[in-house]
């Protein structure tokens, strides 16, 4: 079996945030012990909400910001601290943003240029090629950002993430600020250069119904720790895990119309500054028991390549998700649960 | 349908640019009955924002109403003095917006604010009762501990907390009607359905009507009575909720939810909408939607006429020419590029 394109192992991030009193600092898990490993040609979709440590896993891999521990492989290579050029090229990023990540006073053809001149790579057909093969003409490489669209923003985004043919992009949230009928067309885009070069992607997003569309295999983030990995048909079409579950229960459809059959969790994410002891979803979780506060689950197999870390994991297909819900859930819309507290 | 609460009727709205006024909101109607939510779906720049703007007197320097009629409870407002607005405003129409943090003032308290809005409409009420009712609506919207949570500032609150505080205090004057601009946009998946739980609670027992505008339509499907599909400046399609899921009449409303991709189906490939939203300064003659439009490939009636609402079904309507043919089976549409 080829190596992974990218692997990273045990993958953790500290951020040292200052103490309200002033006096001191204490320290926040952003990331925890995160490992996956993405074959070349494949997609991993992460999951999660906002919070979670999703973007600053992302930011990790491509170099921006330095891991506190842990490993990041690119092609069965280690990748040092200090990366080299080439391990700086394979590993590039689109952000969520096409308003605010390209420079308003450049030219087109001048911001996917510009990796190919820092590298000594450039020469303009290069970049007319790019433009074409993300479904720009050459021509609008004249015209500033300001002239385009969001959808083509993207593109050109995109279109500069490949200048330096990489083998991994790491898409944070990509198409998450376009229109769906332009999302759709990203969404294609990005399908259709994966088969004609082959890219993994990392794709960070909290949309499930375009994640499950992208991705081979889905990882689920919570509190800094992936709490379920595996195939997407297992992840998203019977998750295990009791915040999959929920998650994937509270997702608006358009095709499934019938609120009742939704999890509602209690309560909003924890401050990450005091995560819970044991398992971090303890204290919104349907299932919780004694044994949750005092033995951290780890991510143990449920079936093959289908991973959850819960001591009462059950993967349960996801029409049938209603019937995990607590009993004492209200059925009816109008008497919501806040009337008896 | 008897009287509706509120009624809007061809609805122009232009805004000042550099080349003569836009017409930003374009000839747009709707009307929302006694205890109904209706959603407004559209993409940016559709005009769903700006025309509930226009309904509640806030439309920003440089815009004005030029058309139209606007109708609450039988008594026009779209040129109703000034104060008549403020006394509607936050009385018995409120808004909510999408971003609770730019929405509450960062160094007031929560109770603070809150009260405010009580005393605005009624302004001999005494301390310790503005006190009490605030706690009151802060319970009711599922804030826990309301009488200390009221104590604290904006950013002492979570992002569901704050669009929860933003409920409240739209509902502090039992409001007849609640216009909900992209409430849960900002919000997770799992706050979200906690929010919409809460949104729709406050209805029910209010007996309010609320105008729900959005661009995730799995969010519209789920709460909404009747939608409005819009599209540049007007309504392209409008319906009871079931009908228009059911036999979507406009091509722009069969693309939108072609291209959502589900969890329930697996795509090749999305079936997007080619091109963009036109510039509202320089719509295509005829049917703003004809260069992106899979129907409307080469038919001459497509760039000539401007089509109207017509009714397809029961309450339901399109403005299509081919509005039949849209229901029925699409033609396969070439893949966007």
């Amino acid at each position: 079996m080829r190596a992974p394109a990218l692997e990273v192992a045990g993958l953790s991030k500290e951020f040292h945030v200052r103490k309200p009193s002033g006096w001191g600092r204490r320290a926040l898990r952003a990331v925890d012990d995160v490992s996956f490993a993405i074959p070349p040609g494949r997609t991993l979709g992460l999951v999660g909400e906002s919070g979670c440590g999703k973007s600053t896993l992302g930011r990790m891999i491509v170099g921006l910001i330095p891991p506190t521990g842990g490993k990041i492989r690119l092609g069965g290579e280690t990748v040092r601290a200090n990366r080299s050029a080439a391990e700086r090229r394979g590993i590039q990023m689109v952000f969520q943003d096409p308003y605010a990540s390209l420079d308003p006073r450049m030219t087109i053809h001048d911001v996917v240029a510009e990796p190919l001149r820092i590298n000594g790579l450039y020469s303009a057909g290069k970049v007319d090629r790019l433009l074409t093969q993300v479904g720009l003409s050459p021509e609008a490489g004249q015209r500033r950002p300001a002239q385009f669209s969001g959808g083509q923003r993207q593109r050109v985004a995109i279109a500069r993430a490949l200048a330096l043919d990489p083998q991994v992009l790491i898409l944070d949230e990509a198409v998450s600020a376009l229109d769906v009928s332009i999302q759709a067309q990203i969404v294609n885009l990005l399908r259709r250069l994966q088969r004609d070069l082959g890219l993994s992607y990392l794709f960070i997003s909290h949309d499930l119904s375009v994640v499950r569309h992208i991705s081979h295999e889905v990882a689920v983030m919570y509190l800094g720790r992936i709490v379920e990995s595996g195939p997407r048909e297992a992840v998203l079409g019977a998750p295990g895990h009791p915040y999959t579950q929920a998650l994937l229960s509270a997702v608006p459809s358009v095709h499934r119309r019938d609120r009742s059959r939704r999890i509602v969790l209690e309560g909003d994410l924890p401050n990450p500054l005091d995560r819970p002891s044991a398992c971090v979803f303890r204290g919104r979780c349907f299932k919780a028991a004694p044994r949750c506060a005092n033995e951290t689950p780890a991510l143990a197999a449920l079936d093959g390549h289908h991973r959850a870390a819960c001591h009462f994991a059950e993967p349960t297909p996801r029409e049938r998700l209603a019937t995990l819900a607590p009993a004492d859930r209200p059925q009816e819309k109008t008497a919501s649960k806040e009337d008896h507290t | 349908m008897s009287e509706a609460l509120l009624s809007v009727r061809d609805l122009v709205v232009e805004f000042d640019g550099p080349r003569g006024p836009v017409r930003v909101v374009d000839g747009v109607s709707f009307d929302v009955g006694a205890g109904e939510v209706l959603g407004i779906v559209g993409e940016s720049g559709s005009g769903k924002s700006v025309s509930l703007l226009a309904v509640m007197g806030l439309l920003p320097a440089g815009a004005r109403i030029a058309g139209g009629e606007i109708r609450f409870d039988g008594q026009r407002i779209d040129n109703a003095p000034e104060a008549t607005l403020r006394a509607l405003r936050g009385g018995a129409v409120s808004m909510i917006f999408q971003d609770p943090m730019t929405s509450l003032n960062p160094v007031l308290r929560i109770g603070t604010q809150i009260g405010e809005a009580i005393r605005l409409h009624a302004p001999r009420t005494p301390k310790p009762e503005v006190r009490e009712r605030v706690e009151a609506l802060l319970a009711s919207v599922g804030v826990p501990d309301p009488a200390s949570r009221a104590r604290q500032f904006p950013h002492e609150f979570s992002g569901g907390m704050r669009q929860r505080a933003m409920i409240a205090m739209a509902i502090a004057n039992g409001p007849r009607l609640l216009i909900a601009d992209e409430p849960t946009t900002a919000l997770d998946v799992t706050i979200q359905a906690q929010v919409m739980d809460v949104l729709e609670g406050v209805c029910a027992r209010n007996h309010a009507s609320m105008i729900l505008v959005t661009h995730d339509l799995g969010l519209v499907a789920e709460t909404a009575d009747r939608i409005a599909v819009m599209y540049s400046g007007r309504v392209a399609e409008t319906g009871p909720t079931d009908a228009l899921f059911a036999r979507p009449s406009h091509p722009y409303t069969r693309g939108l939810l072609d291209s959502l991709p589900t969890l329930d189906a697996d795509h090749d490939e999305l079936r997007s909408i080619p091109g963009q939203p036109p510039d509202m300064a320089a719509r295509p003659p005829g049917c703003a939607f004809h260069p992106r439009c899979a129907l409307g490939q080469g038919r001459p009636a497509c760039s000539r006429e401007r089509p109207d609402l017509r009714t397809v079904g029961t309450g339901h309507a399109a403005a299509c020419h081919y509005a039949e043919e849209a229901a029925g089976d699409a033609p396969p549409r070439e893949a966007a590029q």
